[in-house]
């Protein structure tokens, strides 16, 4: 039960190697959601979310191996970021309905990285951290037993009570509570794990420790 | 390990013996586990060492709402993308992952050498892989023949009803009969890996033909190219279109003598029917259409460029647009001209390379109508190659070369006479018994200068006339099949034509003055 698999490693280096396919699996799980959900927040209807979220990725997933991430992994979020911001926002305008093999062309990135208005990014790392979070809770789950994953579940997300879980599921309540704490601090782990590979500030930097 | 239970004044586990118990691998002494289960106090302890309340409430307001199915799709187009990249088609050895991948998803084979089973076919070997997935060669156990299996990657198989639309597509594609396609037996869709079952051809790819041999001779190109537009012709008929015309998708039965099209329109099916719309699955874009790289909608013109691409890539060993960038390649496709194949390559015949030229123009509209028209053109220059030229056209530039070298002879010497005038050099003539320049007054040097100005403006019009015959050379070309149209832009290659060999005779003879000028 290795807790985090070469993690140590810069998502975004080895991105630049085509062949890490684990690379481009984490790269695509985390920033898909991220930026779908950033779309959306800035009123785009599905469709085009969608649309403007794979013109972003694919043409990122290609400059990639130009991206010199020799400097500091937060600086590849900002790139991101403000290609995003540029994009959706020239989405908004409705300036281009376009699919996404346009994001092959080599002007896409020079324009796309333009300094447009000032955009802050802190929406991004909003939808950053929720998509970090969905991915760390789908690894927690993979790795615990289906009964503790559950019994967190139902508890930490459903609302439902420990004596309600260990009825159903047939769990003594301190078993319960052990399991729904344990899965919360392998999924905080993975959290921070994650973030720190992506750059992105904790919510609450004090977490860190718990209350001690 | 087991907790211990320590007594404290109330009864409780230390803070510390709690975190113990969040460890992943930690197995809970029962009565710890019965206390937590009573205790409030200890239950808001171990809560609050898991993580804080902020942690607790972004944990449940996130994962509540399900995920965007949308983002998944999206993940999956980007890593069949990556994934595409990595692999080498040839690599015939499957990887401890796609091993296992196997294992997992396929029935137990009957005989231990074999690799499992799909249904009723047996997975003998793998012979391949591409866009989609692997390719083996199987064995049908009902029919005791021996078959293509085409797994497609468990990310890319299409659900309802996308799946729906790749099952009428592979249908379609499979009611194909024709000596030049390889015939669809059977799609599977229920089981846990997909897979297409197709005829097993013996033999290779063009790909990795031309990978290993190089470019092929043209008149084995023009045999295998009016298969190839024929097999297209007779897909077209049927209306469909198969998107995806590469060397990865033709078949070479061993013996190169006859060549197959694989996978009509079940690549690009299956790129639509999952989602991805990103010709990810396309792999190379060294083959696609302008219309095709813009995203545009579709006709079977489309697969006339593509067949292009491949006739020169036959023809030169190297695809038309090729860059070492996948969005370069995508960027000449749409915006530059290729260089013809007679250009690249001088033994191949000009009528030959026309050909190549009229499918890769950028408008569709602007080559052949149909793929029967490109097999009769194919077959017509087959029947006649032994007349067929590898003339250049444009051998007017020798003669522009030509005069070009005369006008710098005839500049340099009066240039060179009046530097060694102003320097007291005798120059090259005065020694050879003519008279001085100084002493017989040769004409007016500012006249004289003038005059090869004048030239040299002419040059410059002799250079745009050029240009404007080779435009129409390809206008010609191109309008082979409008023969009244041919004829007018044929009467102005005349014209421009008599306007070059007059320029020509002009400037012949001012040089030819000049020189008499500078000698006497």
């Amino acid at each position: 039960m290795a807790e985090f698999p070469d993690t140590r490693i810069s998502l975004i280096i080895r991105l630049g190697e085509a062949s890490d396919v684990q690379a481009w699996q984490e790269f695509a799980e985390i920033y898909a959601p991220a930026l779908l959900g950033l779309a959306r927040r800035r009123g785009l209807q599905p469709a085009d979310a969608e649309d403007v979220t794979q013109e972003i990725l694919f043409g990122v997933a290609r400059a990639v191996q130009r991206f010199q991430p020799d400097q500091n992994r937060a600086m590849f979020r900002t790139w991101l970021s403000r290609i995003a911001h540029n994009l959706i926002h020239d989405f908004c305008e409705g300036r281009r309905r376009r699919p996404a093999a346009h994001a092959i062309s080599d002007s896409w990135l020079e324009k796309a990285t333009q300094a447009g208005e000032s955009a802050s990014h802190d929406d991004f790392d909003e939808e950053l951290r929720a998509s970090i979070l969905r991915l760390a809770a789908k690894r927690v789950q993979e790795r615990v037993a289906p009964k503790t994953w559950n019994a967190f579940e139902q508890t930490a997300i459903q609302n439902r009570t420990a004596e309600w879980v260990s009825q159903e599921f047939g769990m003594t309540v301190g078993s319960v509570y052990v399991a729904r704490c344990r899965v919360m601090s392998m999924l905080r782990n993975d959290v921070q794990q994650l973030l720190a590979d992506c750059q992105v500030t904790p919510a609450d930097s004090n977490a860190e420790e718990g209350l001690q | 390990m087991i907790l211990p239970l320590s007594k404290t004044k109330s009864n409780c586990p230390s803070p510390e013996e709690l975190s113990l118990c969040l460890r992943a691998t930690a197995v809970v002494d029962d009565v710890v586990q019965q206390h937590i289960g009573d205790c409030q106090t200890c239950q808001a302890t171990l809560q609050a060492i898991a993580a804080d309340a902020t942690w607790w409430d972004e944990v449940e307001t996130t994962l509540y709402t399900a995920p965007d199915p949308a983002a998944e799709r999206i993940a999956h187009s980007i890593c069949a993308l990556s994934g595409y990249q990595n692999a080498d088609p040839a690599d015939q050895e499957l990887t401890a992952h796609e091993l296992s991948q196997l294992r997992t998803h396929l029935q137990p084979p009957s005989h231990p050498e074999l690799l499992g089973r799909i249904g009723r076919y047996e997975l003998e070997q793998l012979v391949g892989r591409g866009g989609m997935g692997l390719v083996f060669r199987g064995h049908d156990t009902d029919l005791h023949r021996v078959v293509a299996i085409k797994t497609i990657a468990s990310h890319l198989n299409p659900r309802g009803a996308a799946r729906e639309r790749f099952v009428r597509e592979a249908r379609a594609s499979a009611s194909l009969t024709h000596p030049h396609i390889v015939a669809v037996y059977d799609v599977i869709t229920d089981s846990q890996l997909p897979a297409i079952v197709m005829q097993y051809i013996p033999g290779q790819t063009l790909e990795q033909w031309l990978k290993e041999q190089g470019p092929m001779p043209w008149p084995t190109v023009l045999q295998l190219g009016i298969q190839l537009a024929d097999a297209l012709n007779a897909a077209h008929e049927s209306g469909l279109i198969h998107r995806d015309i590469k060397p990865g998708n033709v078949m070479l039965e061993a013996g190169c003598l006859r060549a197959l099209i694989a996978d009509f329109g079940l690549v690009r099916a299956l790129d639509e029917a999952s989602l991805t719309h990103t010709g990810a699955l396309a792999g190379t874009p060294d083959f696609m259409s302008p219309e095709q790289a813009r995203g545009q909608v579709l006709d079977q013109r489309s697969d006339l460029f593509s067949l292009g691409a491949v006739l020169y890539t036959m023809l030169t060993g190297c695809p038309p647009f090729h860059a070492p960038q996948p969005m370069a390649v995508l960027n000449r496709i749409c915006h530059q001209r290729h260089q013809s194949v007679a250009v690249v390559c001088s033994d191949v015949p000009m009528q030959v390379s026309r050909v190549v030229d009229k499918l890769l123009q950028k408008q569709p509209r602007k080559r052949y109508a149909s793929a029967a028209e490109v097999r009769d053109m194919l077959q017509q220059l087959s029947r006649s190659s032994i007349h067929l030229q590898t003339r250049r056209p444009m051998q007017l530039y020798k003669f522009v070369g030509l005069a070009a070298a005369v006008l710098a002879v005839a500049l340099l010497y009066p240039f060179a006479s009046m530097l060694g005038q102003s320097l007291g050099i005798p120059s090259g003539q005065s020694n050879s018994g003519y008279s001085l320049p100084g002493e017989s007054g040769p004409p007016d040097p500012a006249a004289r200068l003038l005059r090869t100005q004048r030239i040299a403006d002419r040059f410059v019009d002799l250079d745009r006339l050029s240009q404007q015959l080779q435009g129409i050379e390809v206008a010609v070309t191109e309008l082979e099949h409008a023969p009244a149209i041919a004829a007018a832009e044929l009467a102005d290659r005349g014209s421009v034509q008599y306007s070059i060999s007059s320029e020509l005779q002009w400037l012949q003879s001012e040089v030819s003055r000049l020189e008499m000028e500078f000698n006497q």
